[in-house]
């Protein structure tokens, strides 16, 4: 069944249609929700009402070409984690005091040796609003513009953001793999 | 060759770990209890375990606040003057109809033994035992009279003796020798204290004792030689307490616990003294100075609502709860109608300190609206009188405060405040200056100013 299909099915409350799409595309929402929200609690609720609200507007859906049906879910799912990380204005503000400008990135023969979940765990750390915007520009791949309409910030904020999330993400590359060696 | 950030994109895209029956059943779940209804826009990420606190329940808070404010004001304490006041004691009326005056019987023991006088009787005749009040101040001068009362049994004695034998011819030469010698002699023989003499003055009345004087006459009310009934006669010692309690609930959170004060809890600052002394209309805060005359003294007085503005911070706690803070600056005025030179104004300056906890109701990239509770301290940093005379500055004052407010956030750091509030000053014998808050405990104010938001970037 293809997506448009799926879509279709799912447009007429049918419960098989619903849980292929959950069966579908709930791992890859989560993980995305992981990467946003950086707590699984948190994660595990977005995932759950970014599937519910697809389904109540799956007649809004436009069928693009394959893959375009995941889109519009990880459209939905952003947006939601977009809201809730603007409304948790109020966390703790990492100063950078002692933030080094000049560190080298991480070669692909370094990167292969970082696990999965390290990464995860380094992004999960991050600020909430470092963690989305590296999330948007680097994974999902928006633009700073796109990224400054939706957080309500400046472009130019923007990349500011980006730049600590990178310097930020590429010390705590550089500190594991000094342990490793 | 992939750059680092692509490498962590493809391990972030990789195949992920499946996720569990439960979570699938969850879904099923909301699923069939939302129906076609439409997600909408979803209060929180946390779902039915985190939802947004309703509405609702941030109300009953502020009506809670509401209620205490009321009770508050229809409570107030008894007299402004709280503390503890002693009520003197009623008069015995067991020991007023028997008791001739004590503090003379001493007075007239300590004569007699320098003089060598006798008889006392002329003068527990000429003591009216009705007099209760001057009996009453009488007893309470006199010292615990065990020896006294010894002293007056023994003089009753003796007078009853020297009456019925010679009392003319003694009393005609007690008022020669009063009359010649001013100065009293010491007692040759004397055995007790009491050998008292008659004032020339009280010599010509009777010298008949007509009562004995009982011990109880002397005594001290806890004496246990007091007749029965005596201490059952006085009433206890009342002693009043001004209370003072108040609490404020606001955003979901008890910002502060009631207190019982007694008076003069906070120590005064005595920063300043009037610098000029001169009588010329003085203000009420001189009225401890002698110099003034009560001609001076204004007729009346009319407080002004004060104003304020501040500098704030909000300082995140949680993510709805914050702590708030800042310097806030108030403006008191008030005048003062004097009878020969019309109305004078004082002014006073007042900078505080509130610490408050803010619950925000809602809240969007613009405007924010919160509900809060807490507590101030304002100190008075200058004071005039008639625009050119400073004036002694009163000490520490503290206050329960509830707010609620806007905040127009111009920056996403900064943003202006419009907050109507309610406070309560907790009562202090130290405030000198008549003010609108020291008219009024329970002030309901509004305050603006400039808040600087602390959070994520």
């Amino acid at each position: 069944m293809d997506e448009q299909e799926l879509a279709r099915y799912c447009s007429q409350r049918d419960r098989l249609a619903e849980n292929e799409l959950y069966r579908r595309y709930a791992v890859r929402v989560d993980a995305l929700c992981r990467r946003y929200l950086g707590d699984e609690e948190d994660a595990k609720d977005l995932m759950l009402e970014t599937l519910i609200q697809a389904l109540d507007r799956i007649d809004t859906y436009k069928y693009a070409g394959k893959g375009s049906l995941y889109a519009w879910i990880s459209r939905i799912a952003v947006n939601k984690a977009i809201n809730h990380i603007t409304r948790q204005r109020w966390r703790t503000v990492r100063l950078d005091l002692w933030a080094h400008d000049n560190i080298p990135e991480p070669t692909e023969d370094e990167m292969d040796t970082v696990p999965k979940e390290k990464l995860q765990e380094w992004i999960a750390g991050l600020p909430d609003l470092r963690r989305a915007v590296f999330n948007m520009y680097c994974i999902d791949g928006y633009s700073h513009k796109e990224i400054a309409k939706m957080l309500g910030i400046s472009e130019k904020g923007s990349a500011s953001v980006l730049v600590k999330a990178r310097r930020q993400l590429k010390e705590k590359i550089r500190e594991y793999l000094k342990e490793q060696q | 060759m992939k750059n680092w950030e692509e490498i962590i994109k493809d391990k972030l895209e990789a195949q992920e770990t499946a996720l569990p029956e439960s979570v699938f059943e969850e879904f099923r779940a909301r699923r069939d209890a939302a129906g076609t209804a439409a997600a909408g826009e979803s209060a929180s990420v946390g779902g039915s375990a985190r939802k947004r606190l309703p509405l609702v329940w941030a109300l009953v808070p502020a009506a809670v606040a509401a209620g205490l404010a009321a009770v508050l004001f229809l409570r107030r304490p008894d007299s402004p003057e709280s503390g503890v006041q002693a009520v003197p004691q009623p008069v015995l009326p067991v020991a007023d109809a028997v008791l001739p005056v004590a503090e003379v019987v001493e007075d007239e023991a300590v004569a007699a033994e320098d003089s060598g006088a006798e008889s006392i009787a002329a003068k527990h005749e000429s003591a009216d035992p009705v007099a209760t009040g001057s009996a009453a101040k009488r007893r309470i001068n006199a010292a615990p009279g065990t020896l006294v009362a010894q002293a007056a049994n023994l003089q009753q004695s003796q007078q009853s003796q020297q009456s019925h034998e010679s009392q003319q011819p003694q009393q005609s030469q007690q008022s020669q020798q009063s009359h010649e010698s001013q100065k009293p002699e010491p007692a040759e023989t004397s055995t007790t204290p009491a050998t008292p003499t008659a004032p020339p003055e009280t010599h010509t009345t009777s010298a008949s004792p007509t009562t004995p004087a009982p011990v109880a006459e002397t005594a001290s009310p806890s004496s246990p030689f007091l007749p029965e009934g005596a201490a059952a006669a006085r009433r206890p010692v009342s002693m009043k307490t001004g209370l003072a309690v108040g609490a404020v609930a606001g955003g979901g959170l008890l910002a502060a616990a009631a207190t019982a004060l007694g008076s003069g809890l906070f120590g005064s600052m005595d920063v300043a003294t009037p610098i000029d002394s001169s009588p010329d209309t003085l203000p009420p805060s001189s009225a401890s100075d002698p110099s003034i005359t009560v001609d001076e003294f204004p007729s009346g007085h009319r407080s002004h609502f004060p104003l304020r503005a501040g500098l704030s911070v909000g300082i995140p706690i949680a993510e709805r709860l914050k702590l708030t803070t800042g310097l806030e600056y108030s403006l008191y005025a008030t005048t003062y109608t004097y009878s020969l030179r019309g109305d004078k104004n004082q002014l006073a300056h007042y900078l505080g300190i509130p610490l408050r906890l803010d619950w925000t109701l809602a809240s969007n990239k613009w405007l924010d609206v919160y509900l809060g509770g807490g507590i101030e301290g304002d100190c008075c940093i200058g004071a005039t009188f008639d625009g050119r005379r400073r004036i002694r500055r009163e000490g520490l004052a503290f206050s329960l405060l509830g707010a609620g407010g806007v905040q127009f956030n111009f920056t996403d750091r900064a943003g202006l405040f419009l907050e109507p509030r309610l406070s309560w000053t907790f009562p202090s014998d130290n405030h000198e200056l008549e003010t609108w808050r020291t008219d009024n405990p329970l002030l309901f104010s509004v305050a603006a100013g400039i808040r600087f938001n602390l959070g994520n970037k």
